[in-house]
């Protein structure tokens, strides 16, 4: 097989949601090879890691970020997609740890104090790894000190808060104050059925998304390498 | 008077087309037809549904302010659901729950890498309090008209313009824990697959359309329903 050839296979898996041999998803690839062999192959026939990244893994996820967006798939098969990334990622992990690849930059995320909602924020978890971020899930009701604590730990990271209902949606001002009243360069993301762009602005966070892939665009734009 | 109601999951009769539309996608959710069925064949032993509600009598409705008085309680519902339960003679205020197994043995899966099948209870329990909700209200319409009395749709805090803060106010007409639910200071119901509302009652009242048409949260649940 090309190395082409090979990178699209893992694209196609991550797109498909096929994660390994053993795996019944979907029923048409049954039998077949998944991203996780095909991650294995690629890197025992030479292929660089970053490659496998980049044209790879990276290559597949945004596909499903923008299928999701679009409505043209839900959040079921985003979910096997994940999983087939990160079993493509298990095979990666020794390389960024070499440092031989490196993330794009680290994501801290949680849901706001008061709020218990955990899907919309993990399915934003999945598409950002999938983009080559790190990502520190701090998990639900989380109070502005915690994002406070994992920021000095992390620093340089992005923060995303999520919420569910606008009586929580208003926890994240509070959270966004104190955020860039540490360090007012810190990029603020939030996101969640109530929030809207002009709830964004009047609180002064930087960035508004309805949706994982308008975050991921957003971040390629304002921390592109060039 | 308070009541309180139960159903079994068996009763609501919730099909993989129930879960089908609320996670979207139709034909596309085709290949995970069978874990679909697995979840809803073991939901029967999960879900404990349950609910009740408190009979309001006395209540006052403020055509100028769009008020309710209720159990010494103001509801301001906002001008689209006060429009509906104007006519209403007495107030019916609800909670439900599909309880907290369904959303603990979620998170245990998710927890255990399984995400598909955790998302797919946590849908099987919303799915469930609404149905059940529906049936509530089916059957109380259905006891009220023999009666020459008649009710309105539900309406919740949180949707068509009603603040969802108001749910305060709602659980204060409510004992304290009724039906195993409670509302914390940010207006989270716990457990979370639960849903509280009102129902408006009385000889002059005609059940109306949903108001979706002139409601404009494009992505709510029941506007998904009525576009179809
Ligand atoms: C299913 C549902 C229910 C179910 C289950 C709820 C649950 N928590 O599990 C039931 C029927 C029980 C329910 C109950 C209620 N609900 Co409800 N519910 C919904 C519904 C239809 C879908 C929610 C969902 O699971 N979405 C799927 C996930 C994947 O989406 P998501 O979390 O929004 O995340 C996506 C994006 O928002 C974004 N995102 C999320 N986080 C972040 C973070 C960042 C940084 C970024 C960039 C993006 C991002 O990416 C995610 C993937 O696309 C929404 C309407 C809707 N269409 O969203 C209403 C909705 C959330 N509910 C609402 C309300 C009001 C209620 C109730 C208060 C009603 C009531 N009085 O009974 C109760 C509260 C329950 C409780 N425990 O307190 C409101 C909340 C808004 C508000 N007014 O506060 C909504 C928005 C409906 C509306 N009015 O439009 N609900």
């Amino acid at each position: 097989m090309e190395h082409n050839e090979i990178l699209e296979k893992i694209a196609y898996c991550i797109e498909f949601g096929k994660i390994d041999r053993n795996s019944p998803f979907p029923p048409n690839m049954k039998g077949q090879d998944g991203a996780g062999e095909y991650t294995r192959q690629a890197l025992e026939k030479g292929i660089k890691a970053r490659d496998v990244l980049n044209h790879g893994l990276m290559q597949g996820m945004d596909r499903v970020g923008r299928k999701f967006r679009d409505n043209k798939i839900f959040v079921p098969q985003v979910l096997m997609s994940a999983k087939a990334m990160n079993s493509s990622m298990e095979h990666l992990m020794p390389y960024f740890t070499s440092g031989e690849i490196r993330s794009r930059g680290k994501f801290i995320i949680g849901t706001v104090m008061g709020d218990l909602h955990d899907i919309g924020k993990n399915l934003v978890s999945m598409i950002l790894k999938g983009n080559g971020w790190e990502v520190i899930d701090l998990g639900i009701d989380v109070g502005s000190d915690k994002f406070l604590e994992a920021l000095e730990e992390h620093p340089g990271s992005v923060v995303g808060l999520s919420a569910l209902l606008t009586t929580t949606m208003a926890n994240m001002k509070e959270t966004v104050e104190k955020i860039k009243g540490n360090n007012r360069d810190t990029c603020v993301a939030i996101g969640g059925a109530p929030v809207t762009q002009e709830f964004c602005e009047k609180i002064g966070a930087d960035i508004y998304s309805p949706d994982p892939q308008g975050l991921v665009d957003h971040l390629d734009q304002r921390f592109s390498t060039g | 008077m308070t009541r309180t109601f139960s159903y079994s999951f068996r009763e609501l009769s919730v099909t993989r087309g129930d879960l089908e539309e609320c996670i979207g996608g139709g034909s596309s959710l085709e290949i995970f037809s069978d874990r679909l069925e697995g979840v809803l064949k073991s939901a029967q032993d999960i879900c404990n549904i349950r609910g009740g509600y408190r009979v309001l009598n006395e209540i006052d409705l403020d055509q100028e302010t769009r008020l309710i008085s209720a159990g010494g309680q103001k509801f301001s519902p906002g001008r689209i659901i006060f429009d509906q339960v104007k006519d209403s003679d007495g107030l019916l205020v609800f909670v439900c729950t599909a309880g907290e197994a369904i959303s603990n043995l979620s998170r245990e899966l998710t927890g255990n890498g399984d995400t598909l099948t955790a998302y797919l209870y946590d849908v099987t329990g919303s799915v469930c309090v609404e149905k059940a909700m529906d049936k509530l209200e089916r059957e109380l319409f259905e006891d009220m008209r023999s009666g020459s009395v008649g009710l309105t749709r539900r309406f919740s805090p949180g949707y068509c313009g009603w603040d969802v803060a108001e749910q305060q106010k709602l659980f204060s007409l409510l004992p304290e824990g009724f039906c195993g639910i409670s509302l914390s200071a940010s207006s989270l119901m716990k457990p979370i697959k639960s849903v509280s509302g009102i129902m408006g009652f009385g000889p002059g009242v005609v059940r109306k359309d949903r108001p979706c048409s002139i409601c404009d949260q494009r992505d709510c649940l029941y506007y998904k329903k009525v576009s179809k």
